[in-house]
């Protein structure tokens, strides 16, 4: 078994080359992290899903890592699953504040549509080629990111929801103003 | 290893009379067994000492509360349920509360103040019925949080059980006898000398 | 029931598509998920899961806390199995930290883990057996549960979001009072799952209802990164307890029930057999409990011994230290376990700092509600239910 974990590493690291990439260290955790850029996303997946010494076939999961300050900003991290080999690998590309997006892997994994919208979701980075790419989880009128770093934990009160004294939130009918201030404070 | 699970229906089952009779006989029979409910305000639980309830504080001999102040629990607290003004006082302690407040419809009761407090001073009660009607009851302060130690005797006792870890640990004697007196001025007093606690958490306590 | 939007023409008779929603107060959507269903009939043609009425920033305030503190935020992200939740998070920042967690910490965590499956599951039995109009189960369900959490509370000191896991171990070993009577409740648990199939596993009404409804081959699943229980139906034996043994789970004896068909009925029978498996390993982890400390000595990330910080100012320091300022070193971790409900991961990025740069939680509930649109398409409305049911998700988790 270690041998054909080991050379599927190597067949990993070959393919990350190939599709213009390059192995990561290994993290903590041990996984086999590869580095691509987003042009090779797609077939660098595609061709660890298929390729019969690695059959990466259950996707587990897409999210992003907002490393503010550093250029470029946004990290879009997946993570996929080979039953054959019992390993994980993580697939890391990278995209910049100015150029937000990367491509979808709706066509290699179906899994990731809902997990890809939440990433837009969250941060803001669309996904090419992606069937549906709305908000997720927050409202569809919301304005922000909220998993951006310079997004603040108490939140940002929706500019076209607004809040009756006391009463729920709701969405603003049209003409209404919105009352300056109200709800943004949390108790 | 693998179990493969797979079902067909009997011929009885098939008629549905089988699961019929089965679920009649089965719904009756438990007219017959223990009744597993409880009648609740008229049946009180019995907490056992190990319980989270609300959080209090605990109250000295001489009616002060034991709590220096120093903080930790409001850090720890994941739901920022505890404010605390510090003062100076007179006493051997230095620092105390002057005033204490938790908001107990923040509280997830989730004990980590307990563990955080290096001066056994605050510690899950007993108590699980919490019923006010107003926001503002439910900040409770200092005075409200005092209670007597004798009441939290159960609970105090399972602390001293459960994070008194290394008590029956021989290495630990040497050092717990090398400095004598009970906890409450533990802040202000450096403990064992420096050589012998770093040669203890060399290898890990 | 709201709008009508467009017209499908038949010959001289029409049908118009009606959108029709489902939840977020209906009691089969399990928490607050709306399913807006778009129906040509009674057959569903199209169904859009609307998600996020549960969404409490979970992984932004895991920014804001320290390590420690985000405990208290995992028990309530599937609120029906709170301790895998700790246990997967704390074994991520384990990793990181590189701490040792002794066996016994290890058989605990085992005990709690598979204490937590099985009152996942029982809440699953009791809800789809109701959903489709059964409720004795419901009862039957609760009443074990009850007896569980009776004991867990005496452990933990709480029913339920326990907070009883901690980085290098568990808060408290288990007493042995406790391990016996918890011993003799998993040893007369599987009797109680006997007891349960006894009503619905052979119930033609339920059978008619669940069986070919909702089918999934091993591919599809896969592709829609379906895990745990759910991919287990469709016959593919993947469970992380096996396949990457974790807390010792190589020590135990217990088999993966896989199903044939991947339909209602094959997610229903795993999990019924899954609880027997628990059980199992329930026993055998309370019998073999190694000896030893329940919290690894590791003076940099486990609070110190209470009564040396009463009496030492290297241990007063140290607890200071520890609850402000836990430092773990610069990396990352995705620590993967087997839940309840699937694969339960959770990636934790640090940049060295008191705070963790990142968490993020593969949760199983959100994964498997990609399932939903794939598999009801084309059925008949009262599929939905039993599917949506069968599914098992936690709104928790899943909006996080």
């Amino acid at each position: 078994m270690s041998a054909a974990r080991e050379a599927a590493v190597q067949r990993l690291h070959d393919l990350a080359v190939a599709a213009g990439g390059a192995p990561l260290p290994a993290a903590n955790d041990g996984l086999t992290a590869l580095s691509v850029p987003r042009e090779g996303l797609l077939g660098l997946l595609a061709s660890l899903r298929d390729d019969p010494q690695l059959g990466f076939r259950l996707f587990l999961d897409v999210t992003a890592v907002d490393w503010s300050g550093s250029e470029p900003r946004f990290e879009v991290v997946y993570h996929v699953y080979s039953l054959d080999l019992r390993m994980r690998v993580r697939v890391k590309t990278r995209c910049s504040e100015r150029d937000l997006h990367v491509p979808s892997i709706v066509t290699v994994y179906p899994g990731a549509e809902y997990f890809e919208r939440e990433v837009f979701d969250m941060f803001g980075i669309a996904f090419d080629g992606h069937p549906d790419l709305r908000r997720i989880l927050m409202p569809e009128e919301y304005e922000h990111h909220p998993l951006r770093k310079d997004f603040p934990r108490e939140g940002i009160e929706p500019e076209k929801v607004y809040r009756l004294r006391g009463g729920p939130m709701m969405p603003r009918p049209p003409g209404a103003e919105a009352i300056p201030g109200a709800g943004s404070t949390t108790p | 290893m693998v179990l493969v699970k797979d079902r067909k229906l009997s011929f009885g089952e098939r008629c549905y009379v089988k699961s019929i009779v089965a679920g009649l006989l089965y719904t009756f029979s438990n007219l017959f067994k223990r009744k597993v409910t409880r009648c609740y305000p008229e049946q009180k639980l019995a907490p056992g000492p190990s319980f989270h309830g609300v959080p209090v504080l605990v109250k000295d001999a001489d009616g002060h509360p034991k709590c220096v102040a120093c903080g930790l629990c409001e850090y720890v607290c994941p739901s920022r349920a505890i404010r605390i003004v510090a003062t100076e006082t007179e006493r051997p302690i230095e620092r105390m509360p002057k005033t204490f407040e938790i908001n107990m419809l923040r509280c997830i009761e989730c004990g980590y103040c307990e563990e955080a407090c290096p001066e056994e001073a605050i510690v899950m009660s007993q108590q699980y019925e919490l019923v006010a009607s107003s926001r503002g009851e439910m900040r409770w302060d200092l005075n409200r949080l005092l209670t007597a130690e004798a009441a939290l005797g159960p609970r105090l006792g399972y602390i001293r059980k459960t994070f008194h870890r290394f008590q029956a640990d021989p290495r630990a004697e040497g050092t717990a006898r090398a400095v004598p007196g009970k906890g409450g001025t533990g802040a202000g007093k450096p403990g064992a000398s420096q050589a012998s606690a770093l040669a203890r958490y060399r290898d890990g306590y | 029931m709201t709008s009508q939007t467009s017209t499908v023409p038949q010959g001289d008779l029409r049908t118009e598509v009606m959108t029709l929603n489902m939840g977020p107060q209906h009691p089969s959507t399990h928490g607050v998920l709306q399913v807006v269903l778009k129906l040509d009939g009674e057959v569903v043609i199209d169904l859009e899961p609307e998600i996020g009425y549960l969404h409490r920033g979970k992984e932004k305030h895991a920014e804001h806390m320290t390590y420690q503190q985000w405990f208290a935020m995992t028990d309530r992200l599937d609120y029906l199995s709170p301790l895998q939740n700790e246990i997967c998070y704390a074994m991520a920042v384990e990793q990181l930290c590189g701490i040792e967690v002794p066996e016994k910490a290890q058989a605990t965590r085992v005990v709690l883990a598979e204490c937590m499956r099985l009152t996942a599951h029982l809440i699953y039995y009791a809800c789809v057996a109701l959903e489709i109009g059964a409720v004795t189960p419901y009862f039957l369900a609760f009443r074990e549960r009850e007896d569980l959490f009776d004991l867990l509370d005496e452990l933990t000191g709480l029913r339920t979001n326990q907070e009883f896991v901690r980085f290098g171990g568990v808060k408290a070993e288990i007493p042995a009072d406790l391990a016996r009577r918890l011993k003799e409740w998993a040893d007369r648990f599987p009797s109680c799952v006997d007891e349960y199939e006894l009503l619905i596993t052979g119930n033609r009404i339920w059978y008619d209802r669940a069986r070919n409804i909702g089918v999934l081959n091993t591919a599809q699943a896969l592709a829609l990164g379906l895990t745990g229980p759910n991919l287990r139906a469709t016959g593919c034996a993947h469970d992380l307890r096996k396949a990457e043994p974790y807390c010792g789970y190589e020590k135990y004896d217990f088999e993966i029930p896989v199903g044939t068909v991947g339909d209602v009925y094959d997610r229903y029978l795993v999990r019924m057999e899954e609880m027997r498996q628990s059980a199992r390993i329930i026993s055998q982890a309370l019998a073999a409990m190694p000896a030893g400390e329940h919290i690894a000595r590791d003076y940099r990330h486990v609070l110190p011994p209470k009564d040396r910080v009463y009496r030492s100012m290297e241990e007063l320091i140290y607890q200071f230290k520890i609850v402000t300022d836990m430092r773990p070193p610069r990396g990352e971790v995705y620590q993967a376990i087997e839940a309840g409900k699937g694969e339960l991961g959770m990636y934790v990025i640090s940049d060295g700092g008191p705070r963790p740069y990142r968490v993020h939680v593969r949760a199983p509930s959100f994964a498997n509600m990609i399932a939903l649109k794939p598999i009801c398409v084309g059925r008949l409305i009262s599929d939905v239910v039993p599917i949506v049911g069968s599914i098992d998700f936690v709104m928790g988790e899943c909006d996080r």
